[in-house]
Parts: structure tokens; C-alpha cells; sequence
């Protein structure tokens, strides 16, 4: 599990454009997202999520707006910006192909 | 005040923002916290036990704070620029001896003026402070010019003083303040050209490290290069995220701007060096006493309803 969270806090910042990429979310939202995705192997400390966040905003990878909720609460969504489309894309392929390399290397041919 | 209230307070008093970002910031952390609380509620547990494991897994408010400022500081070189601009318009001004010449101070006034305006209507960015530090010092002046009048017999003196004290202790104590209540470390880089300007002062006036016989004018080359020195610290400074490389920072400009003024050992240096030392980090022992005194602001309340 600690190994988890230290992958984890490589690629928090990918997990968090991929998943702001398919909508609009805030931060519980973006949690609940991560959890339920990987069915709860990835748990962390939730205060590390929004230095993440801002840290994608002040490099303009995401935009905080605030909004309605459908629950009609006032909630602060990350849109994905186009720089933020462009190095999400960049980090998919570099991550597509170390994990074909990790595959290619663990393969049980190899083992 | 609740458990939430004070998680948010401890939080507010670190995060050391701006009052815009602070207020989003903060409300974005209650509402995760609503959220949380909520959840927990559903799933059977009480209320405070809810509250409790909703901050347990935010992680402690102290490092939640240092990470948001670390995220969200570091200036752009925009704002490195800006805030590095007071100094090095003023070692211009000593650099081509213009610091009599009143067209000149002018020129270097009306900017101040004008960037001091727009910053406050940008909800006081990093880069405004340097600037704000000039009015210090120009109180300051204006307070020894104010104390001069008020000594002279004549009444038309002294009521002219008592007429510039008030405004000027006023203007100085509420941009030390405002600056304080902030950061300490923005504080301490307001107040830099204050004790750079009283020390070279005070080593001519007193005649420490071999100034004696030499007119002022004299001196502004090396007042020229203390700005430089202070325009380059500031900027860095801007850039800069981390609290500790910052005030390491300060440190490492007042011992080259020490050297500056006291190029061979003088017999006074560990007074002067006592004396800008002193000054330059005094926000630091102040800073919890006055965010202490104050509380949590008004803002703050309203997000947490009273609690």
C-alpha cells in the first residue's frame, strides 16, 4: 500500500487532468472519483489534493470556477485548459509507453 | 468556537495569501468538509465524530497551508519585475546623483503613486509590498521633518508639524499592519529599504567604517549598489516558493548590503549589523502577537456561520 501512495503522488497530477478531462469536478468530487476507480487502492491524505490542484491552476493546466452543484451548493469545478489538454496528452503517451516497457520487462516469458 | 471553526482559523493563520485567494481557498476546504461530514453522518456516525474524521483525513491544517502556499506563491517574472522596480528606479536616482534634483524625485514619485493605486485594487499582490515600503519611509521622513518643526519656538512651526505627524504615523503604522497580518516575510521585505537608508545614515553621521570628511554626494555609488542589491533581492524574492529560501534570502542581502556600507572593518559594523538585523526581522516577533490580538477576520466567521 505504500508503494501505491508513493506512485501515486508521482502521477497525482495526471490522475486529476484525466479525470477533469471528462468533466468539469471538484475537489470531493475528485476523490470520490480516484477511490471509486481504483476501487480503493488509492487512499491519501485528502489536504495533499488541493496543493495539487492549485498548483495545476498557477501553472494554468486547470481554471477554478465556481458553480452550482446539482445539489444546488455553491462548489469550485476545474475546468481542463487547452495547455492543461496538451500536457495531459504528453503525459499519457510518455505513461502508454513506460507501462508497455514495465509489461514488456515483467512479462511471465521473462520470469 | 467548533472544531471545524479552529481547523479553518489555524489554517487562515498559515496560509498566508492574499485576502481573495484565503477567502476562496478556505471555503473551498469547508465545503469539502460539509461534504465529508455529510457522508460520514449518512454512513451512522455522530456529528462530532464526522467532524473529526473529516479534518483526520485532510491531514494536519499546518502542512495543508504550507503546501497551498508553496502551490500557489512564486511569483510570475512580471511580478518579479514590478516588485523589483521601486529600488532600481531608485539607484538610478543615486547613481546619476538625482535624489536633489525635484523633477527627477518626481519621476519616481508619480509611478509609486499610480502602481501603489492599481495594486490595491488587485487585492494587494506580493509585488505591491517593496512599493508599499517606500511610504514607510516617506513617513518616516516626514515624522523627523514633522519633530524638526514642532522643536522651533515659533507656534507656526509647531502647528505645521502637529498638522504632518498625525497623517504620517497613520499611513506608516497601517501599511506596517496590513503588511504584518499578511506575512512577516512580505513585512520584512517592505521594510528593507528603511533600515539600508537609516544605516548608511548612521555610518556617515557617526563616521563609522572610515566616512569621515566625505560629503553625502559622495556616498551614492554605494547607495546606488545597496538598490541594486535590494531590486535583485526582491525580485528573487518573488520568485521564490519556499518561506525558508525566502528569509534565507533577506539574510544573505543584508550581510552583502553590510559589506556595501562597510567595505573595511569598521569598529561599528556589529552595531549597524545589530541594528538592520534587528529591524528586518522585528515582524517576525510580532506577526503571532498581532494575528493573535485580532482573531480570526470577519470573513472567516461568516464562512464558518458564527463557529
Amino acid at each position: 500500500m505504500k508503494y501505491g501512495r508513493e506512485l501515486l503522488k508521482g502521477n497525482l497530477e495526471s490522475l486529476l487532468l484525466y479525470l477533469i478531462k471528462q468533466k468539469p469536478l471538484y475537489g470531493y468530487q475528485l476523490i470520490k472519483e480516484i477511490e471509486e476507480r481504483s476501487e480503493g487502492y488509492f487512499q491519501f491524505k485528502e489536504g495533499t489534493l488541493y496543493p495539487a490542484l492549485h498548483r495545476l491552476e498557477k501553472s494554468g493546466l486547470v481554471r477554478g470556477k465556481w458553480g452550482r452543484s446539482p445539489s444546488g451548493l455553491n462548489r469550485r469545478y476545474y475546468y481542463l485548459t487547452e495547455k492543461g489538454e496538451r500536457v495531459l496528452a504528453r503525459k499519457l503517451a510518455e505513461w502508454r509507453s513506460f507501462s508497455t516497457a514495465m509489461n514488456l520487462v515483467l512479462a511471465p516469458a521473462n520470469l | 468556537m467548533t472544531v471545524a471553526g479552529s481547523y479553518l482559523a489555524e489554517l487562515e493563520r498559515e496560509l498566508r495569501l492574499d485576502e481573495r485567494a484565503e477567502e476562496e481557498v478556505l471555503q473551498e476546504i469547508y465545503d469539502h468538509l460539509q461534504d465529508r461530514v455529510a457522508e460520514f453522518c449518512e454512513s451512522g456516525y455522530s456529528r462530532e465524530e464526522a467532524v473529526r474524521k473529516a479534518i483526520d483525513q485532510l491531514g494536519p491544517a499546518k502542512s495543508v497551508a504550507r503546501q497551498i502556499h508553496e502551490a500557489r506563491s512564486g511569483g510570475s517574472w512580471k511580478g518579479a519585475f514590478l516588485a523589483g522596480m521601486p529600488h532600481f528606479l531608485i539607484a538610478l536616482v543615486f547613481a546619476f546623483h538625482l535624489w536633489w534634483d525635484a523633477p527627477w524625485v518626481a519621476v519616481v514619485l508619480i509611478p509609486l503613486i499610480a502602481l501603489v493605486t492599481y495594486g490595491f485594487r488587485k487585492y494587494k499582490p506580493c509585488w505591491l509590498y517593496p512599493w508599499l515600503g517606500y511610504s514607510v519611509l516617506a513617513s518616516a521622513s516626514v515624522f523627523v521633518v514633522a519633530g524638526k518643526l514642532i522643536s522651533f519656538s515659533s507656534p507656526w512651526y509647531w502647528l505645521m508639524g502637529m498638522f504632518f505627524l498625525p497623517p504620517a504615523i497613520w499611513l506608516a503604522g497601517s501599511v506596517f499592519i496590513q503588511a504584518l497580518r499578511r506575512d512577516w516575510l512580505l513585512a520584512s521585505l517592505a521594510l528593507l529599504p528603511f533600515p539600508v537608508t537609516s544605516g548608511w545614515l548612521l555610518a556617515f553621521e557617526k563616521g563609522i567604517g572610515g566616512y569621515q570628511g566625505q560629503s553625502f554626494e559622495e556616498l551614492d555609488l554605494g547607495m546606488a549598489l545597496s538598490f541594486v542589491v535590494l531590486g535583485v533581492t526582491t525580485a528573487t524574492f518573488i520568485r521564490l516558493r519556499k518561506r525558508l529560501f525566502r528569509g534565507a534570502l533577506l539574510l544573505v542581502a543584508i550581510v552583502v548590503i553590510l559589506m556595501l556600507i562597510l567595505p573595511a572593518k569598521g569598529t561599528g559594523l556589529f552595531l549597524l549589523a545589530s541594528f538592520i538585523s534587528g529591524l528586518i526581522f522585528l515582524p517576525a516577533l510580532l506577526e503571532p502577537r498581532l494575528k493573535s490580538h485580532l482573531g480570526e477576520p470577519a470573513w472567516l466567521r461568516q464562512v464558518t456561520g458564527g463557529g
